[in-house]
């Protein structure tokens, strides 16, 4: 399996390079943790999968509001997700 | 600007179908979809798996694709206003395809929000695009003819499908088997489905009342029948069969219904040289979807003969979409709590919404259904839980960039 490496916030991870941004949190989180704070605080993430829900939006390269599932990984992308989620 | 003889939106099956039918009579065709390949959410991408045709459809020199590309509004004059990841642009069409598929019909229950709740079909995107399933335990509940195949595919990627909990009953899926005995190929489909999750359990009449958890999903409670049960879990896949992608159909003015763009039987919408095919005309799966595709390639080319081969074929498959539809369109919730958040883009509660006449006071009053996700999610939720209808659709149809708009100044304003 091919691999590339990315910076999830702020760390190098090597995952999967056919992984969506979404796949990668995933992989580096194991167990799928909250990428976004919901507006009254609570922890939210991926939901639908496919480019509906918007749970997924993350910052990508410093722009904000990505959707990390329809997103595909490139080498040296940088990811930053869950600010303000008190993990 | 961009010209094209037709632009088909949705590179699914049906679009793909439709593109390389409409390309080996010499169109010139652009395909747009928001995804970063083609394939659809039934293939998510192009490889072995998939048909011929779909494969073919993305060498012809006569169709341009246009990935990772939201249509964010449908002007006069035959116009679409697009963007891309990096870019926008404007095209024109002389025939509109809206092969828009469908997505899941996600219903609120208390614990929905929290992280490891997935869609079925969700779920199985996410492992598609790199989620580690192996070893993890996995709840599936909801309804529909998905809940099969996503099983299958999670168990052979290692998840431990701890319980499937299907809403309908006995008689009523017993029935759907019966009807399956006129599609053979489907009906081996799903004996094969069954061979390969024989030990999981599977409980009918159960619905999902509460999801448990802190920061993750840690156990969900089931009814069943009578019974309650209490399963730990890693993750909830939970979803109630599929409702199509309207938005693009009702920005043009087409007539719809909540369920399919209304069409005739060559797949006319109301509106001249827009057409409907896939999923958005109803949900009829995916031979249905690729009918269509050859039988709208065949309408806008004049093609008689094709036509009466196609307008066959699709009314052979569209007699199942009414079966699905009688079987699984009709999902139940159980009660909600007044915490309960229906709109999780606003965090707007079950409680917040009880004094709402309907979804335009909802969202005027609450914020239901203004966020990021502009009502995908609650908007199909409300209509089932309270009978909300949709309001009108308005540009741009998903959050776009400043620069994408001011494209707009380029238009004449009596075009616009």
């Amino acid at each position: 399996m091919a691999t590339i490496t990315v910076f999830i916030n702020n760390h190098p991870y090597t995952c999967d390079a056919s992984s969506s941004v979404a796949g990668a949190i995933a992989q580096a989180t194991h167990q799928l943790g909250a990428t976004r704070q919901s507006v009254h605080g609570m922890p939210r993430t991926m939901l639908c999968g496919m480019g509906v829900c918007f749970e997924c939006r993350v910052t990508i390269n410093g722009n904000a509001h990505q959707l990390a599932c329809q997103t595909p990984v490139e080498a040296g992308m940088h990811i930053t997700y869950g600010e303000g989620v008190n993990a | 600007m961009h010209s094209y003889d037709v632009i088909i939106i949705g590179a699914g099956p049906a679009g793909m179908h439709a593109a390389h039918a409409l390309a080996n009579r010499g169109q010139q065709v652009a395909l747009i979809d928001d995804n970063p390949d083609a394939g659809g959410q039934i293939w998510r991408g192009v490889d072995n798996h998939t048909t011929q045709p779909a494969r073919a459809a993305l060498q012809s020199p006569y169709i341009t694709t246009y990935y990772q590309t939201r249509v964010i509004a449908t002007l006069a004059a035959q116009q679409l206003l697009v963007e891309t990841s990096n870019d926008a642009h404007l095209l024109h069409y002389r025939h509109l395809v809206i092969a828009s598929g469908a997505r899941e019909l996600l219903l609120p229950v208390a614990g929905w929000t929290l992280p490891g709740v997935t869609g079925i079909g969700g779920l199985q995107a996410l492992v598609k695009a790199g989620l580690p399933i192996a070893g993890k335990r996995v709840v599936i509940a909801g309804t529909g003819p998905l809940i099969w195949p996503v099983a299958v595919f999670l168990r052979a990627h290692g998840a431990h499908i701890v319980a499937i909990a299907e809403q309908q009953s006995l008689p009523r899926l017993a029935r759907f088997g019966l009807h399956l005995a006129r599609y053979p190929r489907k009906l081996w489909q799903a004996i094969g489905y069954a061979t390969q999750l024989i030990g999981v359990p599977f409980w009918h009449d159960s619905h999902v009342t509460a999801i448990n958890g802190t920061s993750h999903a840690t156990s969900v409670h089931i009814q069943h029948g009578r019974r309650q049960h209490e399963l730990a879990c890693d993750y909830v896949a939970i979803g109630h069969h599929l409702v199509p992608n309207l938005d693009i159909a009702q920005a043009l003015g087409c007539a719809t219904t909540p369920a399919a763009v209304t069409t005739t039987a060559l797949l006319a919408t109301t509106v001249p040289h827009v057409y409907a095919i896939g999923e958005a005309r109803g949900i009829g799966g995916l031979d249905c979807a690729i009918a269509e595709g050859h039988l709208v390639a065949a309408v806008i080319c004049q093609d008689t003969a094709a036509i009466s081969e196609w307008h066959q074929r699709v009314a052979y498959e569209r007699q199942l979409a009414t079966v699905i539809a009688a079987t699984f369109a009709t999902p139940t919730t159980t009660p909600l709590t007044d915490e309960t958040i229906i709109c999780r883009c606003e965090d707007v509660s079950h409680a917040q919404l009880a004094h709402a006449r309907d979804w335009r006071t909802a969202k005027l009053q609450q914020r239901c259904g203004m966020g990021p996700c502009q009502g995908r999610i609650c908007g199909a939720a409300t209509q089932h839980l309270y009978g909300w209808g949709p309001d009108a659709v308005r540009p741009p149809l998903r959050p776009a960039r400043v620069a994408t708009l001011a494209l707009l100044h380029s238009v004449s304003p009596t075009a616009r």
